[in-house]
């Protein structure tokens, strides 16, 4: 009976199965105990699909919330998946495309090189309207079309049209939204959050080509719907604002005209426009050939205003005791600084001797200013320190925090880290080496003329249904010698002809100060820079009243590189100077319906007895 | 022994049946033995000849029925879970993989039931037609009207009136059973390097080749790695084992590494290192069990089978669906009843009543467990990325039946299988005259003389 086979052999085989057998579940448990969490981790991360779907944004309604400025449409998106079709059906598809779309040129290539690529996802269109849509989804349906879908896309739309062509209103106030659905620029921007409201946020699991898996999703985040937008801004205002300034940007031929009009009392801007602007609708056609003009200068670019800043000297003066409105002041026209090295002097070169102080003002006498800079006290450098501080307790230097994207803050040289030279000074006291926005002057106007309030200017005043509550930032000036800078003001316009004439409205009381400053070329003479000849920044900030010395509105003007039609020493003429402009704008806002509270009563104790 | 008293059937075997005559000691005509020359003899008396049948056919081996019902069950549960999102997308039908491996276990269940009751002795007759037509099927694999190509290897085979077949299956099946015939008959010269391994060497590198450049790599490691364990339990030369395993190596590493067998090597050792691209199957697979963790997601809750993350989920990598559904617990379970068929079927080889069935026995169970170990190797990521299946589990029909139909052989041997010490436990005779197993001891006189061969024919 002889057994062959070896029973030592088979046993050993035994021995060499439960081994393996055992090393095998070693290294199942090393993956499944010891390295658990790692795979685990990189399991849910590969497995997991977490899909937002964007609520509707809110929409942007003016003060009245009635017009709607900016609300959110559902269009339809095209997409496609070429790689799931084949090569002929892909031509095939393109060109069926082509002919629904009524494409042409360019964009038929474009939509044929894409439809045929081998990409996973392409999107094909944007912004479908019904009728399109309704054509190619009839040729999904019918399978002529295959390998496209048809989503739905939000799209934001602005429906008013501004004042000039191929703009919409309040373009550069509103910003736009881009496709991904995030404010771009200007009120969209600042408030994404809350327009925006929460996504509905959905974790599913996903297979291998990133397809929901449906029955695995749970809904973590119902999401919320974003909140409506209530401004400030007057629709019929903003309207009129804008077609004034594009035909002083047109008569002025300027490089841009801006205005603003704001409540001095509470900070809300009713009017807010610049020209050039553009078409929010579409937004991509500037957005690489100029996307500059996606940025609001009232609130984003800074200039040296000129003499409207004598206003703040004429603050320190009177502050510090050094002068009174009627305090008479030589102008000597021209005036040496800096032991001689330096200089400044009058626009027209002319000494007018011995005059008052408001005069002086009115007539924007530079040297005056000057001298009343440098005699604040003993020394350039207390001073320095004393202009310097006037104006950063007016907000120069730091943005106003108006609930817009963008808001730059200007350029104020502090003399406690450079010391600041006579001429520094001297400039200083006519609005030369410091750099502002409109709206930075629009505010500090505001507290000089609303019995010495800093306010916070601010363009929404309810987000959903609940108003913002806006402090004020305090007391910045006394209201007596806010009473003396209405007058003033008042003084100015009242007492320069040329001024006069322009800014008569009558029935109203109208104050304010002009600035006309020379805008520096830093690349003019070969590097060396030099004043621009002949263009100029043209500012004026005033108030109008229906009720003397009660000022009810503040307006901001800023014709940027206006050309003037008769340019003499000390005279400088266009179609549309900068008062006229207020003129006109001041009396669209005086006379918009519901504007303005009605004021039958007794005026207010700031109201000046002149 | 009386001619005309042997089976019709271990006549016409002819010498094979010499190799293993102590067999006959117990077919229960030992009774006529004590009277050869008794006429009245030549019946055995029924209750006599019932206690002999007793004796020598008892109850087959049911552990390992249980434990390969068990594979299969967890199989078929696995093969749905893990293919039900695939199959529903491919053809809105989630049953439409699991369906016809439902029915191919049946199948399966009928021919292991049926190779229970057969005994395992026929299959000395139909060894070489069995090899020969395996042999055949490879061949034709490389017909290309009649193979189907899966992922650059030519793999099946579509014959008409016939689903799809997967010839190498069936080739490792009638490897093992034609080994196991040669080896018992050539008994102790197996040892010889002519007489043994280079005779073995020729009958096993047809298949091997011919598997080799279909190619599929992972089933040439089977069949090799089953056919060595095979020539090293039937008592061949260990230091030729040594050559052969080192000339393998040698072969491997100079002929048959290709350039994306290579890659395969090194996204083995760092399957991070392209995680798109080769490393993907590994990956995911470890993903899958990381996933499991100990007790695992639950039936049904595969991410990666479910998400489709994981190619051949339901075939080569299904032990990791294991692992993901029912943790460390369910797929240690898995190689816990592996281990166990393993031991249950050395334990039928060890007490077989011949060389025959002890090596049938050892190369069945060699096999199934070696492919269930590769197929897991793979998965645990200690071998690299070979296509196989896991014996009873995956889907796949051949691979299926043809592993149920071996199981019953198995079951067919434990049935006959004797109590240790009841077969001659002393090392046999091998310094005999033509090197074949005989009886050893006084007992040997007992055969002898033998009838002279006229009369055996008379």
């Amino acid at each position: 009976m002889g057994r062959t086979d070896s029973r030592r052999r088979a046993l050993f085989l035994l021995i060499v199965f439960a081994t393996v057998g055992s090393a095998l579940l070693a290294r199942l448990a090393y993956w499944q105990v010891g390295q658990h969490d790692r795979l685990a981790d990189e399991a849910f991360q590969q497995t997991s699909l977490r899909q937002e779907t964007p609520s509707r944004r809110g929409d942007i309604y003016d003060r009245t919330g009635v017009v709607v400025l900016a609300t959110t449409i559902e269009r339809q998106r095209l997409v496609s998946t070429p790689s799931e079709i084949d090569a002929d059906a892909r031509r095939q598809v393109a060109a069926g495309l082509v002919s629904i779309l009524g494409l042409t040129g360019p964009d038929a290539g474009a939509l044929t090189d894409r439809e045929t690529s081998e990409r996973k996802y392409v999107v094909l269109a944007h912004d479908l309207d019904t009728t399109v849509a309704g054509h190619i989804q009839a040729g999904i349906d019918s399978k002529a079309l295959t390998g496209l879908a048809l989503e739905p896309e939000p799209v934001r739309v602005y429906p008013q049209a501004g004042g000039g062509p191929n703009t919409t209103l309040a373009a550069t106030l509103l910003g736009f939204v881009n496709r991904e659905g995030v404010g771009q620029y200007g009120v969209e921007q600042f408030y994404q959050d809350q327009l925006a409201g929460r996504p509905k946020i959905v974790q599913a699991q996903r297979d291998v080509a990133s397809r929901q898996i449906p029955e695995t999703a749970v809904v973590e985040d119902p999401g919320s719907p974003g909140e409506d937008l209530r401004l400030t801004i007057d629709a019929g205002l903003q309207l009129d604002v804008e077609q004034e300034i594009l035909a002083a940007w047109a008569a002025d031929r300027a490089k841009s005209v801006s205005a603003i009009v704001m409540n001095p009392y509470t900070g809300e801007v009713l009017a807010e426009a610049s020209y050039p602007s553009y078409d929010a609708n579409d937004y991509a056609a500037i957005a690489t050939s100029n996307p500059a003009r996606f940025v609001d200068p009232i609130v984003s670019s800074v200039y040296e205003p000129g003499s409207v800043f004598k206003m703040l000297t004429v603050v320190a003066g009177i502050e510090k005791g050094e002068v009174t409105t009627k305090t008479r002041i030589k102008d000597t026209g021209l005036l040496r600084l800096d032991g001689g090295r330096t200089h400044i002097d009058d626009a027209d070169h002319r000494a007018k001797g011995w005059m008052t102080f408001e005069d002086a003002i009115a007539y924007s006498r530079n040297v005056v200013a000057a001298k009343v800079a440098l005699g604040l006290d003993d020394t350039t450098k207390k001073s320095s320190s004393i202009l310097h501080s006037t104006w950063t307790r007016f907000g120069f230097g730091s943005p106003t925090g108006i609930d817009v994207a963008g808001e730059v803050g200007g350029i104020v040289r502090d003399p406690a880290i450079r010391a600041w030279r006579q001429i520094d000074l001297a400039n200083g006291a006519f609005g030369q080496g410091v750099a502002v926005t409109p709206l930075q002057l629009a505010t500090a106007y505001s507290a000089m003329i609303n019995g010495g309030q800093l306010i916070q200017p601010h363009v929404v005043q309810a987000v959903g249904l609940s108003a913002r509550q806006i402090p004020v930032k305090g007391q910045v000036i006394s209201a007596d010698l806010s009473k003396t800078l209405v007058g003033m003001m008042n003084h100015v316009v009242s007492t320069v002809p040329f001024y006069r004439d322009r800014t008569l409205i009558p029935g109203y009381e109208v104050g304010g100060k002009t600035g006309t400053a020379q805008i520096w070329n830093p690349k003019a003479n070969g590097g060396r820079g030099g004043w621009k000849h002949n263009i100029f920044n043209y500012s004026f900030i005033g108030y109008i009243a229906r009720q003397p010395g009660h000022p009810d509105l503040i307006v901001a003007i800023r014709i940027e590189e206006g050309t003037p039609t008769v340019a003499k020493l000390g005279q400088l003429e266009m179609p549309v100077m900068s008062f006229g402009l207020f003129r006109r704008i001041a009396h669209d806002a005086i006379t918009t319906p519901d504007l303005l509270p009605e004021r039958t009563d007794a005026p207010p104790a700031t109201t000046a007895s002149r | 022994m009386t001619d005309a008293l042997r089976p019709r059937a271990r006549a016409a075997v002819g010498r094979p049946i010499e190799a293993d005559r102590g067999r006959v000691d117990r077919s229960g005509t030992g009774a006529q033995r004590a009277a050869p020359g008794a006429a009245g003899a030549l019946r055995t008396p029924a209750r006599q000849r019932a206690t002999a049948l007793n004796r020598e056919r008892h109850q087959a081996d049911y552990a390992i029925l249980v434990i390969v019902v068990a594979l299969t069950a967890v199989g078929i549960l696995m093969v749905y879970s893990s293919s039900a999102m695939k199959a529903y997308l491919a053809t809105d039908d989630t049953l439409s993989i699991v369906g016809p491996q439902i029915g191919w276990a049946a199948l399966g269940m009928v021919a292991l039931a049926a190779m229970m009751r057969i005994d395992y002795r026929y299959l000395r007759l139909v060894s070489v037609p069995f090899y020969v037509v395996a042999l055949g099927l490879l061949v034709l694999v490389f017909v290309p009207s009649l193979n189907v190509v899966v992922g650059g290897s030519a793999r099946w085979l579509k014959l008409p009136l016939l689903p799809a077949l997967h010839p190498a299956e069936l080739a490792k099946l009638a490897l093992i059973v034609y080994l196991a015939h040669w080896f018992a008959k050539r008994g102790t010269r197996v040892k010889g390097f002519w007489s043994g391994t280079i005779p073995f060497l020729i009958i096993l590198a047809p298949m091997v080749a011919l598997v080799f450049k279909e190619p599929d790599l992972g089933t040439t490691m089977v069949i090799g790695l089953t056919g060595l364990t095979m020539f090293f339990v039937a008592g061949g030369s260990l230091v030729h084992l040594a050559a052969i395993g080192f000339a393998a190596l040698v072969a491997v590493v100079a002929v048959g590494l290709r350039a994306y067998q290579l890659t395969r090597i090194r996204t083995w050792l760092d399957p991070w290192s392209d995680p798109l691209g080769t490393g993907f199957h590994t990956i995911q697979g470890l993903l899958a069990l990381g996933l499991g963790g100990i007790l695992g997601a639950g039936l049904g809750e595969s991410r990666l089978a479910g998400g489709l993350f994981l190619p051949n989920a339901s075939n080569d990598y299904i032990f990791a669906i294991i692992g993901e559904e029912f943790g460390l617990i369910g797929a240690g379970l898995v190689i816990l009843l592996f281990v166990g068929l393993a031991y249950s079927g050395i334990r039928v080889s060890l007490r077989a009543p011949d060389t025959f069935g002890a090596l049938l026995a050892a190369g069945i169970t060699a096999w199934l467990c070696i492919q269930a170990f590769i197929n897991i190797g793979v998965v645990v990521a200690l071998i690299p990325v070979t296509g196989i299946t896991l014996p009873f589990i995956s889907a796949g029909g051949s691979s299926l039946t043809i592993s149920l139909a071996a199981v019953g052989i198995l079951l067919s041997i434990s049935r006959e299988t004797v109590e240790r010490g009841a077969w001659n436990d002393a090392a046999a005779d091998r310094g005999g005259r033509n090197g074949r197993a005989h009886l050893p001891g006084p007992r040997r006189g007992a055969l002898l003389p033998r009838p002279a061969r006229s009369s055996e024919r008379a």
